[in-house]
């Protein structure tokens, strides 16, 4: 060392000769360190990173596998609330009364399929599983209904995975809507009176049989009559042997069609109001003047007027049809050649003898007969059995029995207080004084509020769009469908349902083919179609809209070739109905058509020049009145929301 | 200042600079590296585990990822099917990830060579309980996938990752 300082002239090369030799062991060290801790900690942060990579990958393993736990709980859960939301849980949505509740522990069928599931995963957990209906609102403020709303159903479950959980919700919308045909409780409902007085009930037949057959319920019927108040035929001869019809008597005052002399059995009807009898053309004709469909001359309190007559059928010789208020026997042949369809007349329109009629041996009448000004009218015609027994013939002396029906205007009021009056516009909802919106059992909603209330809302429906519903040879539906064109059946397909729905349309609707009620599955699930044309500019002051449209097919209906349609269902058409030619049919207009509806026709006008088929209307009355059973409750086919909160697993 | 001549410096002290002077001349500097490189190679054993290590866990943590990729693929394919088409494969075919993948608009996809190490089986099984409308209309389903890798010791072990859920046909 020493002589590295006395090196004199070249010190400082001498020094730097004497670092060099003094540091030369210790480089090589400082070079490798380096490298090596380099390597080690490059090396440490390789594995951690790898090996952070390698658990995440369990972490995201673990958090997918709470995530599809908890989704198939859940989908266990909805499972089971839609195949009970009508039996089980329809009156608590209602009534508000679903809150938190703990499907896990409540429901056995649930329970055991969740544990199914788990079982699946080895070390896997349900925390909760429960449903909650929340954020209630009414489809409009002013709603009438207080039951019809919307809301949410949110159904949470929690599952946990080892050291991963999560808190899945899904929601679902939820609508409660009320099914009701509009005017479900009319046979056949008009709004609007028609241009011409006689024009209801001219050409082809329009029978209404009031009478359903299952369940008992009667229909009415509500023709809205103008200032000059409706022209109804009651009868008419048409190829008919002369002798076919009774007369009615002259005494009566009904009648200035007299061949044959009063019969006795009818003086007993003197004292009775009568509605005005002329003849026109071929046809008998009822005058109901003014506001009603009968009218009511004499203001004495009972016995106004005769509405249906029973006709004995002890014996083959007594007419057994009642047509126009007369017994009817076909002239001479013993035994009588009757053939029941003869007995349809257009006096029908007031319960008179129909085939189902005769066959039960009972005449059946509407319940109650609406006219102008409800309130005013109104009448409620009770029934007194047997009051008077006629002969109708002296040999050998046969009677008939004949109902009488009274008036009482008390008992009218409270039976015409839920209706509108005629006057009203049908379609548009006008608020009380408490700003309610009134709905009241006749009027059909506007499209738009249709619209609000369906589950199922799109651009067209037809069969191919239907699918979705298909529920093996039928379509199974519950709730409001809404589109803005309807095709209901096709060509060579009739349309067969289950379930309660309202197909509406705001702008057009044909009907291709028969409407049917799977009646096999009517047994368990109650069934009910209504269909509702609603177009956009109708108004009271636009008229012009279009109607529903139906295509006929050839059929053979007792005997007789004709072009029918069958509709189970019910049916709104603003603007009633209209013929179009069809591929099953060369029918080329609604005369030579036979509609038949097994269901309620409610208009705001029937306009019977264009819309002239034979119109039977068969009242059905499917909906339950218990158990709101005219509600009915949709859950959304997809979700509104999903959200989850992971836990664990970082 | 100006440089003095080589020459001009003590011989004694230019040998005892650049030909390692009195340390060098006793051969320390072979041995310093003899002994750093042995050291050094000691080290390098962990060092070069360790990249080994991490490389493996690599690929394991690549398979893995794959693997739960597959699954959830498979167990969306399966929600998106009609439901009366969700079925059950034997429990014995498993069938391997390969083929084509993605098609559409005149393209298609098939998968990577790598997947066809991996082999997926789906089990489905009617609902465990219920009513006879349920039982239609509930399906657990438990998707497996398959993959072989080598360990440590480089034998082949298999890993199966699964994922569980229901389907019901109301959705």
């Amino acid at each position: 060392m020493s002589c590295l300082i006395k090196s004199g002239p070249g010190r400082s090369l001498n020094i730097n000769y004497c670092d060099r030799r003094r540091s030369r062991p210790g480089n090589a060290v400082l070079m490798l360190l380096p490298i090596v801790l380099f390597m080690l900690v490059f090396g440490y942060a390789l594995i951690r990173r790898t090996s952070s990579e390698h658990t995440q990958s369990f972490h995201v393993h673990r958090q997918n596998v709470v995530t599809y736990l908890a989704e198939g709980a859940i989908n266990i859960a909805m499972q089971y609330v839609s195949e009970n939301l009508e039996k089980k849980y329809k009156q608590e949505l209602i009534e508000d009364r679903v809150k938190m509740v703990n499907l896990y522990e409540k429901i056995p069928e649930i329970k055991k399929n969740v544990d199914f599931l788990l079982k699946a995963m080895p070390g896997s957990e349900l925390v909760k599983l429960t449903m909650d209906f929340s954020d209630a609102v009414k489809f409009d403020k002013l709603q009438r209904d207080p039951n019809e709303k919307m809301g949410l159903l949110i159904f949470s479950c929690g599952v946990k995975y080892y050291d991963v959980s999560t808190v899945l919700k899904i929601v679902r919308d939820v609508k409660i809507v009320n099914v009701s045909p509009p005017a479900e409780d009319f046979t056949l409902y008009t709004n609007t009176p028609q241009a011409n007085e006689l024009e209801i009930n001219d050409g082809p037949s329009l029978l209404c049989t009031n009478k359903d057959s299952d369940t008992g319920a009667t229909g009415n019927i509500r023709i809205a009559g103008g200032e000059k108040g409706n022209l109804f035929h009651i009868g008419e001869r048409y190829a008919w042997d002369d002798q076919s019809m009774s007369p009615m008597p002259e005494r009566a005052r009904w009648l200035t069609y007299s061949r044959n002399s009063p019969s006795q059995a009818f003086n007993a009807l003197d004292d009775l109001p009568k509605p005005s009898i002329s003849l026109v053309q071929s046809s008998i004709e009822a005058e109901l003047k003014a506001d009603g469909l009968m009218v009511v001359k004499d203001k004495r309190k009972s016995f106004h007027c005769v509405i249906s007559i029973e006709v004995p059928l002890t014996d083959e010789k007594v007419p057994p049809f009642v047509y126009g208020g007369v017994p009817y026997k076909k002239g001479g042949e013993e035994p009588p050649e009757v053939k029941p369809e003869q007995g349809y007349g257009k006096g029908c329109l007031f319960g008179y003898a129909t085939k189902t009629n005769v066959d039960k041996k009972k005449v059946y009448l509407p319940k109650t007969l609406y006219g102008k000004g409800l309130k005013k009218l109104y009448a409620k015609y009770n029934r007194k059995e047997e009051v008077l027994t006629i002969p109708v013939s002296a040999n050998p002396p046969r009677t008939i029995k004949v109902y009488v029906y009274y008036y009482g205007p008390e008992i009218a009021e409270k039976i015409v207080e839920p209706y509108s009056s005629a006057n009203r516009a049908f379609s548009v909802v006008d608020s009380d004084s408490e700003g309610r919106i009134g709905f009241d059992g006749c009027a059909a909603l506007k499209g738009e509020e249709y619209k609000k209330r369906a589950f199922f809302a799109t651009e067209e429906i037809n069969m191919k769009s239907m699918q979705m519903f298909a529920n093996g040879g039928s379509y199974l539906v519950n709730g409001v469908l809404f589109a803005n064109k309807i095709e209901i059946g096709e060509a060579k397909q009739s349309f067969s349902y289950n379930g309660r729905f309202m197909m509406v349309s705001d702008g057009e609707m044909t009907i291709n083919n028969d409407i049917y009620i799977d009646k096999k599955l009517a047994k368990t699930i109650p069934s009910n179609l209504t269909l509702v044309l609603h177009p956009k500019n109708a108004s009271e002051v636009s008229q012009i809209v279009k109607p529903i449209r139906y295509k006929a097919k050839k059929a053979n209906v007792q005997g007789e070739k004709t072009h029918t349609l069958m509709l189970d269902a019910n049916i709104f058409s603003y603007h009633s109905l209209e013929f179009v030619k069809g591929e099953n049919s060369n029918a080329n207009s609604s005369a030579m058509t036979t509609l038949f509806v097994f269901g309620n026709l409610s208009v705001n006008r029937l306009l019977r020049k264009e819309f002239s088929p034979k119109l039977h209307l068969i009242y059905r009355k499917r909906l339950a009145e218990k158990d709101y059973g005219r509600y009915v409750v949709n859950m959304s086919p997809i979700y509104s929301a999903w959200y989850e909160d992971k836990k664990g697993g970082k | 200042m100006k440089t003095p001549a080589l020459n001009s410096i003590p011989r004694s002290t230019r040998d005892s600079g650049l030909s390692g002077g009195a340390f060098a001349s006793k051969g320390n500097t072979l041995a310093f590296v003899l002994i750093f490189m042995t050291i050094l190679s000691f080290l390098m054993v962990p060092i070069i585990n360790i990249f080994t290590y991490s490389s493996i866990t690599a690929i394991k943590s690549k398979n893995a990822l794959i693997a739960l990729n597959l699954a959830l693929q498979t167990i969306e394919e399966l929600k998106a099917k009609p439901f009366d088409d969700v079925e059950s494969m034997l429990p014995t075919d498993w069938k391997s990830f390969e083929g084509e993948w993605i098609s559409g608009g005149g393209e298609k996809i098939d998968y990577p060579e790598y997947y066809k190490l991996f082999k997926k089986n789906v089990e489905v099984v009617k609902a465990d309980g219920g009513s006879e409308k349920t039982i239609k209309k509930l399906k657990r389903v438990v998707v497996s996938i398959r993959w072989d890798e080598l360990n440590d010791e480089r034998r082949s072990i298999q890993h199966v990752i699964k994922l569980a859920t229901c389907l019901t046909a109301e959705m």
